[in-house]
């Protein structure tokens, strides 16, 4: 990669579609080179906000920064992007060659040149037996495969990614994170990744924005955000969380029902009564 | 954002007003006059709405309006009754002849304008070649003429077209929507009606569409096979043309009052259509099944009844124009005069109707693409709707009527258009914009936007992802909607009549003079017919062999 | 690829087949050449044909262009083209129409004038042919040849089916005859015709439904009449005691047309006996001159009862003869 890692900024987007809020004032910071991923259930605004990103919604008001370089009312076309649609939007009249060769070509970057770069980003993929044939003939997995390779090819200062795994099986979904990830690290490309998917969240990112209701209810490190839920809300969206209501001892443990949970709660809410979302994966059950 | 912002990241809006201005010129300008008209009283100074109240109080009026509603519909039932589900079976299902079937459904729409009606006429009219035996072995059969009849020709005219779409819009659709249904335990049949009904609306109402605003505006269909039942364009013809002096306040009216019925019958559409998604983006296209043995033999035979009705016409004029007439009456013995007349006096109007439908037709096809760009791909608020409206209108407006509207416009210094073959052009084009728009528009909404967005986010600019991503897609759907459209126009008949000039003399003014003239010259009608249906086939046939899977709209 | 090549060598074909016969910048300009002369013709070709063929030979250097339609679709032209006018001479049509349309012709003063029966006194409209229009009948759809107008509103004739007629709003030739019908049978008869008519806006229809036998009864110029026999037809004249209908047609000068002085050696011509005599001979029409015998196949008139009506009413009170047959058809 011939530049550093590029900075990825959104501030203050507001986004209405028709009477609905798609997005209201929401500002985030992407971590440069890093896998960012918004999360959050359907209708949220991760979506409009990704599209936000790449140009194709245009937001009434904020500042999208990609770079340091404003790029808010700058059509798609000029910005430096890879995307990759959850339905791949491979072009069936062209072969994989050609879908992934297209944005070369419309640079004017010609023959041997173009051969080499877009038979590596397919290697690199591990679709190089396939560039001839047409979109239609390939599986899910082969499809996004050579959607990635599409969006990479152009060297773009950051990917962007709207649920990508969505339409693959399980055992698919898993095997192609893993290698969205490793793809990731490997070019150290700023990525920005929607899904609904906490697994995925997890596993993937290096921050998480969780999103509802068109607003951003927190963002920070995975484990951060599971482990320290910010609000109820957010505990909620991530699933599986129980609440408990009891008192804060001085240690900082919680007392509920006269039992006694280790939970590491801050000292300063010693003596208050609180409610705690516990959330499954920091369970474990252990002999008395 | 300033206006030149706008423009740079949305050049289609400039694309939405250019063609809004063009429009606006060529279609409503020349047509103004007849709004002026349709409002003055017959002493030619003072302004009613008379002439409007009197299409429902005076009988004359009253009947043709009435007849030319009831008539339009009742065909356009019965067309998509017949050829929908026939469509349906060779869309989703492996029968044999897929090709074939498409070529002759094509080739369907391409008759020879009205004399269709007189073949039927020829076979089953009071004492045509099968009715006196009909009658003979006690069938209760009287003739063919009459509103009956109408209904007759103009449903197997229109079949082709709604074969075409029909089918275009069932081969399109995923087969995993249907599975979907299967899979929580629709049979197959209530897939069908469910599922693969609901979203083939878009082409199936486009292709009823366009059979009821035709029949709405034919003409020589009723004229001809119609009986003593009078419609409204046969009406307004008349009204115009009328030998004792002019009074066009109740054509004009009456052409008004057409195109409020056709501008109610698209707002029903949009209606019906607006807020629903029937798109997919998945790239596989449906694969076709098989039926049992019984069920394809049976769906093979219908067809083939289905299309010999269909060319019953084509065979008629052919086999009469091979017999000697005198007097507008057939008869032996067996001749090729009535193909020696043609090569003496009709050679030049085939070069003629071939080169003037070949412009118009390219010009329509671009213009109407790029109509149809704006319509599926852009909602701008007061434009869009009027782009609609705007392209629809002249689809509505009776041939010749359109035809006086330019002369009157084009007849003056600087633009004196008149008598000229750029004159016949523009007639030409403005009637078949609508045509070219809805094909283009029904290729359209099968492409997802998604895929150009794809161009977009790796650096191409709208109009080379226009170009190398949207266009080729529909390049398919775009041909066989030219070719439609050139077909359509090599037959046009009625402003023809209007507008051509000695040096302009197409096919159809050809045929027509002869048909209707009292000489006994249908004999060289029928030639040249033969001629023109020959001569629009070949290419076709062609066009077909380089593109092999093209429906009229995909 | 062949197929596509065989396009573009079609398409080729058709360009330069279009440049062959006629340069581009002749197809851009307006119809008219520079010495020539434009017809307008409301006739067909049989009617035309032999007399401009023959004037043709006397003036091989003219150039001559005939335009057809219907009459309505003429008069139509000819006024959509009023501010420069491209023909130069309508052929077809009755006086009526000429007045009625009267600013749209321009006067003429024809040697032969006295040879022909009806004039035109404002000289714009110059008689061709004289034609008799016979009430018909089909005789698969009745029994018996009626002997008059009026039998054929008898009971007995409507159930042998309807009686095709024109609308005379739109139709010169229906307004001949409804005027010709008012005068011998007045108006309850035609109020009584119109509840079992066809009525149509087409002359051509007209003929050619009771030629079909698709209608019982219809009216029929004598020349197709004539000719449809010949041809084995199922028709058979009325020769009403009432008396025959008779129509004239014939041509006018258009006014500012482009080539007034070929047009109006044109018309001489065609008022000409040579003309007259080619009428008889080749067209087969009778015609309207008093010194030529009427066309073979057509019925010698002398002794026969020709109804004549009033030309001033026919003329002056063409509003209220239409507004009257308009209310009778409201009743129906």
């Amino acid at each position: 990669m011939s530049r550093g890692p590029v900075a990825v900024q959104v501030e203050g987007i507001c986004k209405r579609f028709g009477r609905e809020q798609a997005l209201a004032d929401v500002s985030l910071t992407f971590t440069p080179g890093g896998f960012n991923t918004l999360l959050g259930p359907s209708g949220c605004g991760k979506t409009t906000l990704l599209r936000s990103i790449a140009g194709f919604v245009t937001p009434e008001s904020g500042r999208i920064l990609i770079g340091g370089e404003e790029v808010t009312r700058q059509p798609p076309w000029t910005r430096s992007i890879g995307f990759v649609f959850q339905s791949y939007a491979l072009w069936p009249h062209m072969s994989v060659f050609d879908n992934v060769a297209y944005g070369l070509r419309l640079r004017k970057v010609e023959g041997r040149e173009l051969e080499r770069r877009v038979r590596a980003l397919l290697e690199v993929v591990g679709l190089s037996s396939l560039h001839e044939r047409a979109p239609g003939a390939l599986s899910g997995g082969q499809q996004q495969r050579v959607a990635l390779a599409r969006a990479l090819v152009l060297e773009p200062s950051v990917l962007l990614l709207d649920e990508p795994l969505a339409n693959l099986d399980a055992r698919l979904r898993v095997e192609m994170r893993q290698e969205i990830r490793r793809l990731q690290r490997e070019l150290k490309i700023t990525t920005i990744f929607v899904t609904h998917d906490q697994e995925e969240a997890l596993e993937l990112s290096d921050t998480v924005a969780v999103m509802s209701r068109g607003r951003v209810a927190q963002v920070g490190a995975p484990e951060d955000v599971f482990a320290h839920p910010a609000s109820p809300e957010v505990a909620a969206l991530l699933g599986g969380a129980s609440f408990v209501e009891g008192v804060v001892s001085e240690e900082g443990d919680l007392i509920v029902d006269g039992a006694r949970l280790a939970l590491g709660l801050s000292p300063t809410l010693a003596g208050k009564k609180v409610r705690v979302a516990l959330t499954a994966k920091r369970m474990a059950v252990v002999a008395d | 954002m300033t206006v030149g912002q706008r423009l740079r990241r949305d050049p289609w809006l400039l694309v939405a007003l250019f063609l809004g201005v063009v429009l606006v010129l060529l279609v409503v300008v020349p047509q103004l006059w007849i709004v002026r008209s349709s409002l003055l009283a017959r002493d030619g100074a003072s302004l009613t709405l008379e002439n409007f109240f009197r299409y429902l109080t005076a009988a004359r009026y009253r009947t043709a309006l009435v007849n030319s509603v009831l008539l339009a519909i009742v065909t356009t039932i019965l067309a998509m009754l017949v050829a929908a589900p026939l469509a349906f079976f060779h869309a989703r299902y492996r029968l044999p002849g897929r090709d074939l079937v498409l070529t002759l459904a094509t080739l369907a729409t391409a008759s020879p304008p009205f004399l269709g009606a007189y073949a039927w006429i020829m076979l089953l009219g009071y004492n045509g070649l099968l009715s006196p035996a009909l009658r003979g072995v006690g069938l209760p059969w009287h003739s063919i003429v009459g509103f009956h009849g109408v209904v007759w020709v103009g449903m197997w005219g229109a079949v082709g077209l709604v074969f075409l779409f029909a089918h275009d819009a069932f081969a399109s659709l995923d087969q995993d929507l249907e599975e979907a249904a299967e899979s929580v335990g629709a049979r197959r049949w209530r897939a069908h009606l469910d599922i693969a009904l609901p979203l083939a609306m878009p082409g199936l109402l486009t292709a009823a569409y366009l059979v009821l605003t035709g029949v709405l505006a034919d003409f020589g269909t009723p004229r001809i096979i119609g009986g003593p039942v009078s419609v409204l364009p046969v009406l307004l013809y008349h009204e115009f043309l009328s030998e004792g002096g002019v009074n066009p306040g109740m054509a004009s009216a009456g052409s008004l009052i057409s195109v409020g019925l056709a501008t109610a019958v698209l707002l029903l559409q949009r209606l019906v259509l607006a807020g629903r998604s029937y798109v997919m983006s998945g790239t596989r296209r449906v694969a076709q099944r098989t039926l049992p043995r019984w069920a394809t033999m049976t769906v093979t035979l219908a067809t083939a009844f289905f299309f010999v009705l269909v060319f019953v016409p084509h065979l008629v004029i052919a086999f009469s124009s091979f017999l000697s007439w005198r007097a507008d009456i057939p008869g032996l013995p067996f001749t090729l005069d009535n193909y020696r007349m043609l090569a003496l006096r009709s050679s030049k109007p085939v070069l003629v109707s071939y080169a003037l439908s070949a412009i118009s037709t390219l010009v329509a096809v671009v213009a109407g693409t790029l109509l149809a760009y704006v319509a599926v791909r852009r909602s701008y608020r007061v434009l869009s709707p009027s782009l609609q409206a705007l392209t629809m209108i002249p689809y509505l407006i009776p041939g010749t009527v359109l035809a006086i509207g330019l002369i009157v416009v084009f007849n003056r210094e600087p633009m004196r258009l008149t008598g000229t073959w750029m004159i016949l052009a523009l007639a030409y084009f403005i009637r078949k914009v609508p045509y070219a728009t809805k094909s283009a528009e029904a290729s359209l909404y099968q492409v997802h936007e998604n895929l150009e967005e794809a161009a977009l986010s790796v650096g191409a600019t709208p109009a080379q992802a226009l170009r190398d991503v949207t266009a080729r897609l529909i390049l398919p759907g775009l041909v066989s909607g030219a070719t439609l459209t050139f077909l359509m126009t090599l037959t046009e008949l009625s402003s023809t009549l209007m507008l051509y000039g000695a040096a302009t003399t197409t096919m159809s003014i050809v045929i027509y003079q002869a048909a209707m003239g009292m000489g006994g010259q249908f004999g060289l009608a029928a030639s040249t017919a033969v001629a023109m249906m020959v001569s629009v086939y070949v290419p076709l046939y062609l066009v077909r062999k380089r593109f092999p899977s093209s429906g009229v709209a995909a | 690829m062949t197929a596509t090549r065989l396009l573009w060598t079609f398409a080729f074909a058709v360009a330069f087949g279009c440049g062959r016969s006629e340069t581009p910048s002749k197809a851009l300009s307006p119809v008219a050449p520079a010495a020539g002369l434009t017809i307008y013709a409301a006739q067909g070709g049989e009617v035309t044909d032999p007399v401009v063929d023959a004037y043709r030979e006397k003036n091989p250097d003219l150039s001559i262009q005939i335009i057809r339609g219907g009459m309505g679709e003429m008069l139509s032209r000819i006024r959509a083209e009023r501010e420069k006018p491209i023909g130069d001479l309508l052929w077809g049509g009755s006086p009526e129409m000429y007045a009625i349309n009267d600013e749209l012709f321009a006067k003429a003063e024809l040697p032969d004038s006295e040879h022909f029966k009806l004039n035109d006194p404002t000289g714009k409209w110059h008689p061709y042919s004289t034609n008799v229009i016979y009430l018909v009948v089909n005789t698969t759809r009745v029994t018996r040849v009626p002997r008059s107008y009026r039998e054929i509103v008898a009971p007995e004739f409507r159930a042998q089916g309807p009686i095709s007629f024109s609308n005379p709003v739109v139709s010169g030739t229906a307004y001949t005859i409804l005027t010709s019908l008012v005068t011998v049978a007045g108006w309850d008869y035609v109020d009584s015709m119109l509840t079992n008519v066809w009525l149509t806006d087409s002359s051509d229809s007209m003929f050619k439904w009771v030629k079909d036998g698709e209608t019982a009864a219809g009216f029929l110029f004598e020349a197709s009449l004539r000719d449809y026999v010949a041809s084995g037809a199922p028709l058979q004249p009325v020769l009403a005691e009432e008396g025959l209908i008779t129509q004239s047609d014939g041509a006018g000068l258009i006014a500012g047309g482009p080539h007034p002085e070929n047009a109006l050696a044109f018309l001489t011509f065609m008022a000409s006996r040579e003309a007259h005599e080619i009428v008889r001979t080749k067209v087969g029409r009778r015609s309207a001159r008093d010194d030529v015998a009427p066309a073979k196949g057509l019925l010698d008139l002398t002794g026969q009862k020709l109804i004549r009506a009033d030309p001033l009413w026919v003329g002056r009170d063409r509003a209220k003869i239409l507004a009257r047959f308009d209310a009778a058809r409201e009743r129906l």
